[in-house]
């Protein structure tokens, strides 16, 4: 994991992450895009985390559940498994 | 200096976007739904809210670059100031007010938007899709915020350069790039 530290100064603000940051990833062998990559991930979960919670959406208590949901994710990937929820047809409103 | 190579000519996350095209496309696509794409707000309103979290943000590309879309949609940037020191008492809709409120406590933490808050919004006639795109709005420009400044990319500070891409944003929406 070279490029820890990345993240975690991205979580509480972009200006957050500094040269010796990413100095530091450079020197344990991370590339431009892993560096890239980091920032836009924890960014993206800045905005999925928020999603979730701004909509105080329904997270129940069950690990049997994420442990299920985990393996289909990591089988599958993400757009697959979107597809189990998301409609065929365009939705009318 | 970005702290990655980035395009040297390509300002903000624009610059970001040509160095990873497989990630630009989801989110100009994402942006261009949020913001353009016909909607009960108009894209002026929803500009406000991207401009206002990216102020929370201390974004200055994103705040400079939506505010000129603001500006543009609603023909003047005294309302996007006013929006964006003290939008209570901003002269906007009551319903933009209170989707506002949300939109900032979505900026710091999503688990501050409290029942009340939502109550306000359905009070003044927000829908929820209207909610939904609000919580999504702020929740989205806490990424690309955090991506523009993560990447510590090339923000000029050009008046004149942020009135043209918010003229471009306005007509043209977010799934090409200006340049």
């Amino acid at each position: 994991m070279p490029h820890i530290a990345l993240p975690e100064g991205q979580q509480r603000g972009g200006k957050y992450v500094t040269a010796e940051d990413v100095a530091q990833a450079r020197s344990l062998g991370a590339t431009d895009v892993e560096i890239h990559d980091a920032v836009l991930m924890a960014a993206a979960f800045c905005m999925y985390n928020r999603y979730v919670d701004g909509l105080a959406t329904m997270q129940p208590r069950d690990e049997a559940m994420y442990r299920e949901r985990g393996k289909m994710v990591a089988r599958d990937g993400y757009v697959s498994v979107s597809k189990t929820y998301l409609p065929t047809e365009p939705v009318r409103r | 200096m970005a702290h990655i190579t980035l395009p040297e000519d390509l300002p903000g996350i624009s610059g970001a976007f040509a160095f990873r095209p497989e990630t630009a496309k989801p989110m100009r696509e994402l942006a261009h739904v949020l913001l353009h794409e016909p909607n009960s707000l108009t894209p002026g309103e929803r500009e406000l809210i991207a401009t206002y979290v990216s102020s929370q943000n201390d974004c200055y590309f994103c705040q400079a670059s939506h505010g000129a879309a603001a500006s543009c949609h609603l023909a003047g940037d005294d309302v996007v100031r006013r929006v964006k020191t003290d939008f209570e008492n901003a002269p906007i809709a009551p319903k933009l007010k209170a989707l506002l409120a949300i939109a900032g406590k979505v900026q710091r933490d999503g688990k501050l938007v409290t029942a009340e808050d939502i109550e306000r919004a359905r009070r003044e006639g927000a829908s929820d899709l209207e909610i939904h795109d609000t919580v999504l709005i702020a929740a989205a420009f806490c990424m690309y915020n955090r991506y523009v400044d993560g990447l510590d990319t090339w923000q000029p500070r050009d008046a004149g350069m942020y009135t043209q891409m918010g003229r471009h944003l306005a007509e043209h929406g977010y799934l090409k790039s200006s340049r």
